[in-house]
């Protein structure tokens, strides 16, 4: 790793982890709330059950900080980033590795998620999955990523026309793109093309996810090559 | 050390200037170390490229010479080489014009002396 | 240290040119005024020259390099403004370990004096602090960085007057220490008239002046008189302004004036200083009674 994007990593696991704190200490809050609310109205508790339920609620909160971090980070990245000269090119690459370490931790709170769940339908079960998981984590937090990048080069104007118009855009396009591909293939070309698709659907999905990840992160770094200081 | 600056000639004409005066009036001695650049420098806020400017223009007029590695220091001889200057000033600026308008009035040159006498004896009393 | 070349910059938002072309070059160990309206694009021209805004057209040079995405030659500058770049809860102190962790080498023993001076804790929050504390404290990174060309945009706003005199000292001070090139734009420009070595003035997206303050000023003339004479006297001159009062005239030139030209007793001729050089050049004309 380049010892020149240290200050850059320092600033964002900084913040990372306070976040992270913040969303443990409120979690946390809320757990011991229920505690004791429980124990005023002598309700039945179980060491394990508190814990479990208290590593669930962790885990749901975990994923909203892995939701808000990436899609927020870009522009404050980017500011604080040119304000000691680095280079655009340094600044994506911190916020690619922060990407890496925000995915491990998201998954490894699911891991732990799991283990605590699963506790009571047996171990070797909480291992189901796991890899699917880290797909879907690593997709997401590409997405969010992205999403957030592409908006750092935006004003405010423009951000509520994309924000709002985009998935409306977006979700005409694929009913339309949906209805003509009913209209202009016939049912049993249609059939025979699901067919051949479904012979290898495993390839198809994996083929549409390593291409939408690696879309994802091509539009990170040209969202951040063309960054600059808005004026609004 | 205190210096007025306006704008009635270029700053670096200014800083000569009252550099030349300190050494006339002997703040500066002959043969003693003036301050560096750098030191006027911090101490009038003036940028460093200005005051080098105004003590190459009197190291010019050999008032002051630079010794490699040691600074500026004031020439021998400086003083009197001032007191020449003021004086060969104070004949352009006052004499010569005084002259002239004596001579508009008809007034001599031995009427003039003896005015001139008068006023140093008033300047004595 | 290399030169920085600017060239050929032209910058547009909308239909509306706010750089037109603009080429200069800063040499190292030299203090700069840029000095330009409100509007002038001087800070668009301090963020495209430190690569946070993109240019039209044309490139910024460190020595043979281009500027753009080079963390080689960003490494080297430094830009203070008064853009909010930080978060909420920055405290002085982050801004310093910010900046060591980029630039390393940072002067902290200078930067904790500085700090004493302005009266300010390095643990105080910058959001919390008045203009111009915020800007003291701003100004206290940009003077301790390790880069060789620093960039201060509007660095006096809200400073008292003391604290004007206080960074005056401070710039003279760590210029003597360590000769770097410093850019200063401000609107306070006799304050810093003595400050500068160099001065480069934007006008209408157009470099108007880019030389040495001594040079610019050995030719700025205020030249008043009986209007007929002042006429004679300044006939084949470009006249930038003119004012009328009773039967004098004063007008104001930025050229050479001829030796040869007599100078009538009437007519009296003075120098400006930088302020009114300034205006006399950028104020686009103006006809006054």
């Amino acid at each position: 790793m380049n010892k020149r994007i240290s200050g850059l990593m320092n600033w964002i696991m900084r913040l990372s982890v306070w976040s992270l704190l913040i969303v443990f200490g409120v979690n946390l809050v809320f757990w011991a709330l229920r505690i004791i609310l429980k124990l005023l109205t002598r309700s039945h508790m179980s060491l394990t059950g508190e814990l479990t339920n208290f590593v669930v609620n962790f885990g749901i909160s975990i994923e909203i900080w892995g939701v808000i971090l990436p899609l927020f980070i870009a522009y404050p990245l980017f500011k604080w980033g040119i304000q000691y000269g680095y280079s655009r090119w340094n600044i994506w690459l911190a916020n690619t590795a922060s990407l890496v370490i925000w995915i491990v931790v998201i998954w490894l709170a699911h891991l732990l998620k799991n283990v605590v769940d699963y506790q009571q339908m047996g171990l070797h079960h909480a291992t189901d999955g796991l890899g699917w998981d880290l797909v879907a984590v690593i997709e997401g937090v590409l997405t969010l990523a992205a999403i957030g990048a592409g908006f750092a080069l935006l004003n405010r104007r423009w951000k509520w026309i994309i924000g709002i118009g985009g998935p409306v855009l977006a979700f005409f396009i694929l009913g339309s793109l949906i209805r003509l591909i009913f209209v202009t293939f016939d049912s049993q070309s249609l059939a025979n093309f699901f067919a051949v698709l479904s012979f290898n659907w495993m390839g198809v999905l994996y083929g549409f996810l390593f291409i939408w990840a690696c879309l994802m992160f091509g539009l990170i770094y040209l969202f951040f090559m063309r960054m600059q200081l808005r004026r609004d | 050390m205190h210096f007025e600056f306006d704008q009635s000639a270029p700053l670096y004409q200014q800083l000569a200037d009252q550099l030349a005066e300190m050494i006339f009036t002997g703040i500066f001695k002959e043969g003693e170390q003036v301050p560096s650049t750098t030191q006027l420098s911090q101490e009038l806020n003036m940028n460093p490229a200005t005051i080098l400017k105004g003590m190459n223009q009197l190291v010019d007029q050999h008032l002051l010479e630079k010794r490699r590695g040691r600074g500026m220091f004031v020439l021998p001889g400086a003083q009197k080489q001032l007191a020449h200057q003021h004086r060969e000033a104070f004949y352009q600026d006052y004499v010569a014009s005084l002259v002239t308008e004596a001579q508009r009035l008809g007034i001599d040159e031995e009427q003039l002396l003896a005015l001139i006498k008068r006023g140093y004896q008033n300047g004595k009393a | 240290m290399e030169k920085l070349k600017v060239q050929t910059i032209t910058k547009r938002y909308g239909r509306k040119v706010i750089l037109d072309a603009v080429s200069f070059e800063l040499q190292p160990a030299k203090i700069y005024g840029l000095l330009g309206r409100n509007g002038a694009g001087k800070s668009t021209l301090l963020n495209i020259i430190t690569n946070r805004i993109f240019a039209n057209q044309g490139a910024v040079m460190l020595g043979e390099q281009n500027v753009n995405n080079n963390q080689a030659s960003l490494g080297q500058f430094y830009l203070m403004s008064e853009a909010e770049l930080n978060l909420k809860h920055t405290k002085i102190k982050d801004l310093f370990s910010g900046a060591e962790l980029a630039y390393g080498n940072f002067d902290f023993e200078n930067a904790r004096r500085m700090l004493t001076a302005f009266k300010i804790s390095e643990d105080q929050t910058l959001a919390k602090l008045s203009t111009g504390l915020k800007t003291a404290a701003k100004l206290t990174v940009a003077l301790n960085v390790n880069a060789d060309y620093i960039f201060l945009d509007e660095p006096t706003l809200g400073l008292d007057a003391n604290h004007r005199e206080l960074f005056y000292h401070e710039l003279m001070r760590t210029y003597g220490e360590r000769p770097r090139t410093f850019v200063i734009s401000t609107h306070l420009i006799n304050e810093v008239q003595q400050l500068l070595e160099n001065v480069i003035i934007l006008d209408r997206g157009k470099i108007i002046v880019d030389e040495p303050v001594i040079d610019l000023l050995a030719k700025a003339y205020e030249i008043s008189g009986p209007s007929n004479l002042v006429d004679q006297y300044t006939h084949g001159l470009k006249i930038l302004t003119s004012h009328n009062f009773s039967r004098i005239k004063t007008v104001t030139v930025v050229e050479k004036l001829a030796e040869q030209r007599t100078l009538p007793d009437q007519v009296k001729v003075d120098h400006l200083d930088l302020q009114k050089t300034f205006t006399a050049l950028t104020d686009g004309g103006n006809e006054g009674e």
